[in-house]
């Protein structure tokens, strides 16, 4: 059996199994954030000597659970780098492993480890606090509760200003907040929302989050 | 011209999902992969040249939201590799042997292997796939050769 053949055997059995829904309202963003027990993640990452790991010592300060926090990173292989950052108490967190490309004038190239650090202030999440069992959106400096925002389409809308424009976020979940949501993001008001639905058709769903 | 979804769905979802899983190295991950994929493409209004189009397009738009995925940090609950591999099949123990190599692999490598030795697109189509330069394809393509053979042993053949 030549590499190809072998290939495919390999691969024959790779199938997706589950059901395609086309009637989603939005196109979802490509990112579902959602950390379970992140009070224990913190916990799990208590390490209480000074900030440095070794790593590059960025001096960019990123938003991170709501608040500005300095962050290192160190490059673990090509363009693949290892993030660090602090918590409240000073204690290293371990932010994970990544790599990122961006669209250039050649190409796709990978990002820079400052470019990625940059890319996390654009990044909004969802983190579940165990210990008070909520649902917290996190968006620049922004904490938001959305335990309770849901309406009966389990979908939540929040309008936030980043200091230059309004950004738009619809948050949805299929079954459990925790575990299958999603959210879209718009920066403009003439996005669509669906293929009839721009966002400013429905603003006044948009609660404003200052 | 433009296909039925559910036919398009049907013909491509498992090789849209095996694109996503050899960038993502993560089911749940490429499961988003596909369901973002198709839900553009049945939203998407302009007509396509060919059915040669449209694979093109779906495999630029799945390589994208793979690439989108892999930026951000924080992921959700998700099955490992490990315990996937554990629900297929597998024919053989050289199959397994090859798909765990090929999912250890970084995922500029191995994205390259598969559109090569799965999807059999030629080198050139590859660049333009991944908008690289030839080659850029071709080191990618003999570096990851040669980590699959330092793996692999006499089960991947030189090429």
């Amino acid at each position: 059996m030549n590499n190809k053949e072998a290939y495919k055997h390999a691969f024959k059995h790779v199938h997706y199994q589950k059901e395609i829904n086309l009637n989603q309202k939005r196109i979802p963003k490509p990112l579902v954030t959602i950390m379970t027990s992140f009070i224990v993640l913190l916990s799990t990452f208590t390490v209480a000597y000074a900030f440095d790991v070794g790593g590059i010592q960025s001096k960019l300060e990123v938003w991170f659970h709501g608040e500005k926090r300095k962050i290192q990173y160190e490059e673990v292989e090509d363009h693949v780098y290892h993030f660090y950052t602090t918590d409240e108490d000073g204690n290293v967190v371990d932010m994970g492993v990544n790599m990122g490309f961006k669209d250039t004038l050649t190409g796709i190239e990978p990002m820079s480890g400052d470019e990625l650090a940059k890319s996390i202030n654009d990044d909004s999440e969802i983190v579940y606090d165990e210990k008070e069992d909520k649902y917290i959106f996190y968006y620049q400096d922004k904490a938001v509760d959305i335990t309770k925002m849901f309406d009966k389409e389990k979908e939540c809308y929040l309008v936030i200003n980043n200091g230059e424009k309004d950004i738009y976020f619809i948050i949805s979940y299929k079954d459990q907040i925790g575990d299958d949501s999603t959210i879209s993001e718009y920066s403009d008001e003439n996005a669509a929302v669906t293929q009839d639905v721009k966002v400013k058709d429905i603003k006044d769903r948009f609660v404003r989050i200052k | 011209m433009k296909l039925d979804t559910e036919k398009v769905i049907e013909k491509y979802k498992d090789r849209i999902f095996a694109i996503g899983l050899s960038i993502l190295k993560n089911p749940d991950d490429a499961e988003d992969v596909v369901q973002e994929t198709f839900l553009k493409y049945h939203t998407y209004k302009k007509d396509f040249e060919s059915k040669e189009h449209i694979q093109s397009w779906l495999y630029k738009v799945a390589i994208n939201k793979a690439k989108d995925i892999q930026r951000k940090f924080w992921k959700r609950k998700q099955i490992s590799i490990e315990d996937y591999m554990a629900t297929i099949p597998f024919d053989t123990p050289q199959d397994e042997e090859l798909f765990q190599a090929v999912m250890a692999l970084p995922s500029k490598y191995s994205i390259v292997i598969h559109l090569y030795y799965y999807e059999d697109y030629s080198i050139k189509e590859i660049a333009q796939q991944l908008k690289l330069n030839e080659g850029n394809v071709k080191v990618r393509l003999s570096r990851a050769r040669q980590l699959l053979k330092e793996q692999l042993k006499e089960n991947w053949n030189d090429e």
